[in-house]
C-alpha cells in the first residue's frame, strides 16, 4: 500500500518535472525562426541537428527537405529561389538569366546568380556580383551578406566581418531564405576547422547574426568572442560583438563595457564607436553619445550613415546647430534627394535665423515626398517665421489632411491661430490635438485662454481648473483664474 | 464537502493530493510575493534592500524544501528527516511572518503619506542587476549612491519601474525622499539630477540651444524663476537670433514676478526684430516697472503691426488708465469690444473710466 502511495507520488513528480521542460522547449522553440521549422522527415532533422550545434548537418538537411519538396513539385518560392534552395544551380542560374535578358538591374536575379557563384566557389564573380547590386542600392543586405560569406571562404576575416556589420547596422537582415542556410553552412564549416585554425572572432559576429533567427545564439557569440578576446583574434570585433548581443540581452552596462573595451583596443573602429552612441543615447547620456558619434563619424568620415547620427544627435538632442550646419550642407550636397538631409538642414536654418534658406529646403523636401505631414508643418513653421501668413495656414492644413491623427500638426496650426489672434479655430484645433494625445499640459493653458478670448468663461474656468488639478502649482494658471472668474461673476451678474 | 459538485476525476484528484500543509505554504507565498511588491514600491534605502534581495532568495529555498515536505509529510514522528522539515518548518513561519509584516508596515507607511517629497542630491556608484529568485519578479536592480551631503557614506537603494533604464554609474541623480505616516522615511522615485547632468553638458558644449533650454524649463518646474533668468542671459548672449523663444521666457519669467530681468532679456530683440508679441510683451513689462513713455511707445509699435488684435488694445487701455487719461482708455476698452463682443471686465472698465471723466469735470 505505501509502496503503491510512492509510486503515485513519484508520478506526479515525474508529471511535474515533463510539465517544467514542456515549458522551458516551448518558450526556447518560440523564439526561433519559422525558417528552422520545415515540415518533414529531413528538416526535423535539421531541426534536431541544429539544436545539439551540427550547423553543417543541419544545413543539408534543410537542402534535402527543399530538395525532395522541389522534386515533388511543392516549391513555396519564386522558381529561382526553389532551384537554389534545392541545389539546383543550374536551373536557378538559367531562370535568373533569364530574368536579367529582360531586366538587366533586377536585383534579386542579380542575387541568386551571385548566390549561385558561391555554391561553385567562383568567389570573385561573387563580388562582382554583389557590387552591382550594392551600387545600385547602397547597403542591400544580402548582397552584403553574400559579400561576406564569400569573404569568410577565402580567409579574408576583416572584409567579412566588416560585410556583416554594415548588413546590420543599419536593423536588417537578409531576406533570402538560401542566404540563412548558406551561413549556417558557412558558420559549420568554420568551426569544423581545427581548432588553432578557427576565425573566433568571425564566429563570433556570425553567432551574432544568428541570434536574430534564435536567440539562444546570443550564448555561443559571447562565448566566441571571449574565446577570442583570450587568444588574440580581432579583440575590438570580438568586443563589438559581445556588445551588440549583451544589448539586445537588455544588459547595457555590460554592453557598454564591452563597447568600450572594442574602442580600447581600437579608438578608429566606427561601428563599435557607434553602437557606443547608440547605447548612450538610449540611456539619455547625450554627452557620450556625441562625443561617441563625432569620434565614429571622424573615423569614417566618408560614410554618410555616421554622419547621419552625429547630425541627429547635434540637431534633434543637442541643438548644436551652427556645428550641424557645415555638415548637413554636405549631405545634402551628396544626397540631394534625401528629405531627411533636407528635413535636417531646414530645420538647422530655421534655427539659425536663415528663413528663406530654410524655406528652400522644406519646398525641396516637399517636393521629394508630398505625403509627408512632417515635412508640411516644417513648411508651415518656416512661412509663418517669414510672415506668409495664408500659405503658413494652408502648409498646417496639407500636413492635418494626409494624417488626421496626428496631433502634432493641430497643434502646431493651433498655436500659429493663437499668434493671429484666430482664437476660435485655435480652440478647435487645440481640442482635437488634445482628442488625439497632445501630451503637453502647458498647451492646456492656450486652450482655456482661447476659451476665454471667446468669451466662454465658464468653460475657461473649468479648463483652468484641470490644469491646476493636475499642476497645481502652474503660475500661468493660478496668474489667469482670477481674472477670467472675475468676468464670468460679472456675466452672471448681468444675467 | 465543497468538491461534492465536481466531476469524479477532479473529485479523486482533489481528495488524493489535499494536503493542509501545501495551501497554507501556497497562501504564505502569495503574501510573500505581495510583500516583495508592496517593499519594491515603498522602498527604503539601506539594510531593507539587501534583506529584500536576500530573503528573496532564501524564502524561495525554503519553500521549495516546505512543498517538498508537504508531499512527504505524512512519514513517523520521530523520523530524522520528518523533525528536521518541522524545524525548517517552523523556523521559515516565523521568518515569513516577519517579512509580510514588515510589508505591511511599510505599505500602511508608504500608502498614506500625505508628505511633500524632498529631494535629495546624490551620485549613482554602481548599478548591480540581478534577478530575483524565480524570475517570479523579473530583473531588480540596486544601486550604490552616495548622498551629496554625506560624501563619505553611500547607500543600497532598489531601482523600481523604467529606473534601471534611465540610470548608469556615474550619473548625478535626485532622490525623492518621503517622510512616511509611521516615520520610516522612503524612496518614492530616482530621477537624473537634470541640473547637474545639462550643467556638464554646457560645461563641454556651450553652445548648444537644447540643454540650455532644458535647464531653463527645469529651473521653471522646480519654482526657481531666478536661476532660470540666469540661465536664460546667458543662453540668450549665445543665441542673439532665438527671438520667439526669448518671447516665451520673458512672459514666464513676468508671470513668476520677474519683471526687470524679462525687460532686460527682450529688449535687445525688440530693436534687432520688429514683432507685433515682442512689443506687447515688453511694453507690458514696462508698464509694470512704471516707465509709461516706454511702454506707450511699444504698444503703439505693435498695434502699427498688427490693428486688429485687441491684445495691445487692451493693454493699452489699462497703461492709459494708470497713467489717468481715462478718455483715451475708454476708447482702447472700445477698441478691445470691437474685437471681443463677449468681455464684461471691459464694459466694467469702461463704466469706471467714465465715472471718472464725469467726476473730473464736475470738479
Amino acid at each position: 500500500m505505501a509502496a503503491s502511495v510512492t509510486y503515485k507520488k513519484m508520478r506526479l513528480l515525474l508529471a511535474i518535472v515533463a510539465a517544467v521542460v514542456y515549458f522551458f522547449t516551448k518558450q526556447h522553440l518560440a523564439q526561433m525562426d519559422d525558417w528552422l521549422f520545415q515540415p518533414s522527415w529531413q528538416g526535423s532533422k535539421g531541426l534536431a541537428l541544429y539544436s545539439v550545434g551540427n550547423l553543417n548537418g543541419a544545413a543539408t538537411a534543410y537542402r534535402a527537405h527543399f530538395k525532395a519538396a522541389y522534386d515533388a513539385g511543392r516549391v513555396g518560392y519564386d522558381p529561382a529561389m526553389a532551384a537554389l534552395l534545392a541545389g539546383e544551380h543550374a536551373q536557378a542560374k538559367e531562370l535568373a538569366l533569364g530574368i536579367l535578358a529582360k531586366e538587366p538591374d533586377d536585383i534579386q536575379a542579380e542575387l541568386t546568380l551571385a548566390e549561385v557563384a558561391l555554391a561553385e566557389r567562383r568567389y570573385s564573380d561573387v563580388l562582382e556580383g554583389t557590387k552591382h547590386v550594392l551600387n545600385l542600392r547602397t547597403d542591400q543586405a544580402d548582397a552584403l551578406m553574400l559579400t561576406s560569406l564569400a569573404f569568410a571562404q577565402t580567409q579574408h576575416v576583416d572584409e567579412a566581418i566588416d560585410a556583416m556589420n554594415r548588413t546590420l547596422r543599419h536593423g536588417r537582415i537578409a531576406s533570402r531564405p538560401s542566404i540563412f542556410f548558406r551561413l549556417l553552412e558557412t558558420t559549420g564549416d568554420l568551426e569544423d576547422l581545427p581548432r588553432d585554425q578557427r576565425p573566433l572572432a568571425l564566429l563570433a559576429n556570425y553567432y551574432r547574426y544568428l541570434r536574430i533567427h534564435d536567440e539562444a545564439n546570443g550564448r555561443t557569440a559571447i562565448r566566441y568572442a571571449k574565446r577570442a578576446v583570450r587568444t588574440g583574434d580581432r579583440p575590438a570585433d570580438a568586443y563589438l560583438a559581445m556588445g551588440i548581443v549583451y544589448e539586445k540581452q537588455g544588459k547595457p552596462d555590460q554592453a557598454l563595457d564591452a563597447l568600450l573595451k572594442a574602442i580600447e583596443q581600437n579608438p578608429n573602429h566606427a561601428e563599435a564607436l557607434d553602437w557606443g552612441y547608440r547605447v548612450y543615447l538610449k540611456r539619455g547620456d547625450l554627452l557620450n553619445a556625441y562625443h561617441m558619434a563625432r569620434a565614429a563619424f571622424e573615423a569614417a568620415p566618408a560614410d554618410p550613415f555616421y554622419e547621419q547620427h552625429l547630425n541627429t544627435v547635434l540637431v534633434t538632442r543637442l541643438g548644436n546647430f551652427r556645428e550641424a550646419e557645415p555638415l548637413l550642407e554636405r549631405a545634402v550636397q551628396s544626397t540631394p534627394t534625401s528629405t531627411h538631409a533636407l528635413w535636417s538642414l531646414g530645420y538647422v536654418y530655421g534655427m539659425l535665423g536663415k528663413d528663406q534658406e530654410s524655406l528652400a529646403c522644406f519646398q525641396r523636401a516637399v517636393q521629394l515626398d508630398p505625403n509627408n505631414a512632417e515635412l508640411y508643418e516644417e513648411l508651415g513653421h518656416s512661412l509663418a517665421r517669414l510672415r506668409r501668413k495664408d500659405e503658413a495656414v494652408a502648409a498646417y492644413r496639407q500636413a492635418i489632411s494626409l494624417n488626421p491623427s496626428r496631433y502634432q500638426s493641430h497643434t502646431a496650426l493651433a498655436l500659429y491661430y493663437t499668434k493671429q489672434f484666430r482664437h476660435r479655430e485655435a480652440l478647435q484645433e487645440y481640442e482635437m490635438a488634445f482628442h488625439l494625445g497632445e501630451p503637453k499640459d502647458s498647451l492646456r493653458v492656450q486652450m482655456c485662454i482661447a476659451s476665454h478670448v471667446l468669451g466662454d468663461f465658464q468653460r475657461s474656468v473649468e479648463c483652468l481648473q484641470t490644469v491646476l488639478t493636475r499642476d497645481q502649482k502652474n503660475e500661468a494658471a493660478r496668474h489667469l483664474l482670477p481674472q477670467i472668474r472675475h468676468n464670468l461673476d460679472l456675466q452672471r451678474s448681468k444675467l | 464537502m465543497m468538491a461534492r459538485g465536481l466531476p469524479g476525476t477532479l473529485q479523486r484528484v482533489l481528495y488524493r493530493y489535499r494536503n493542509p500543509l501545501a495551501f497554507r505554504y501556497g497562501a504564505l507565498l502569495g503574501l510573500m510575493y505581495v510583500g516583495c511588491c508592496v517593499q519594491l514600491d515603498y522602498r527604503r534605502p539601506g539594510v531593507s534592500t539587501a534583506w529584500l534581495t536576500w530573503t528573496g532568495t532564501g524564502l524561495s529555498a525554503l519553500s521549495f524544501l516546505l512543498l517538498v515536505n508537504a508531499f512527504y509529510g505524512q512519514r513517523q514522528a520521530g523520523d530524522r528527516v520528518h523533525q528536521t522539515f518541522r524545524w525548517i518548518q517552523r523556523t521559515a513561519t516565523v521568518l515569513m511572518a516577519l517579512f509580510i509584516t514588515y510589508s505591511a508596515l511599510l505599505y500602511v507607511n508608504g500608502r498614506f503619506d500625505q508628505s511633500v517629497p524632498t529631494e535629495q542630491p546624490a551620485e549613482i556608484l554602481t548599478i548591480t542587476r540581478t534577478n530575483l529568485p524565480g524570475g517570479i519578479f523579473g530583473p531588480v536592480s540596486m544601486a550604490t549612491v552616495r548622498i551629496a551631503e554625506h560624501p563619505e557614506d553611500t547607500h543600497a537603494v532598489l531601482l523600481a519601474g523604467t529606473e534601471p533604464s534611465k540610470l548608469w554609474p556615474g550619473e548625478p541623480v535626485l532622490i525623492h525622499r518621503r517622510a512616511g505616516t509611521l516615520g520610516l522615511s522612503w524612496v518614492s522615485r530616482i530621477e537624473r539630477d537634470e541640473e547637474q547632468y545639462w550643467k556638464k553638458v554646457l560645461a563641454q558644449m556651450p553652445e548648444s540651444a537644447d540643454p540650455w533650454k532644458r535647464l531653463i524649463v527645469f529651473y521653471f518646474q522646480h519654482h526657481r524663476p531666478k536661476d532660470a533668468a540666469l540661465a536664460a542671459t546667458r543662453y540668450f548672449e549665445i543665441r542673439t537670433d532665438d527671438y520667439e523663444y526669448a518671447c516665451d521666457v520673458a512672459g514666464t519669467l513676468a508671470v513668476h514676478g520677474m519683471t526687470q530681468e524679462a525687460r532686460a532679456l527682450l529688449e535687445p530683440f525688440a530693436e534687432q526684430r520688429p514683432d507685433y508679441w515682442m512689443y506687447d510683451v515688453l511694453a507690458s513689462l514696462f508698464h509694470r516697472l512704471g516707465d509709461h513713455s516706454k511702454a506707450l511707445k511699444l504698444f503703439h509699435a505693435a498695434i502699427e503691426l498688427d490693428p486688429e488684435n485687441p491684445q495691445a488694445y487692451f493693454e493699452l487701455g489699462y497703461l492709459y488708465k494708470d497713467m489717468s487719461r481715462f478718455e483715451e482708455a475708454i476708447a482702447m476698452f472700445k477698441k478691445v469690444l470691437q474685437y471681443r463682443p463677449i468681455f464684461p471686465e471691459m464694459e466694467e472698465q469702461i463704466q469706471l473710466m467714465q465715472a471718472q471723466v464725469a467726476a473730473r469735470s464736475h470738479h
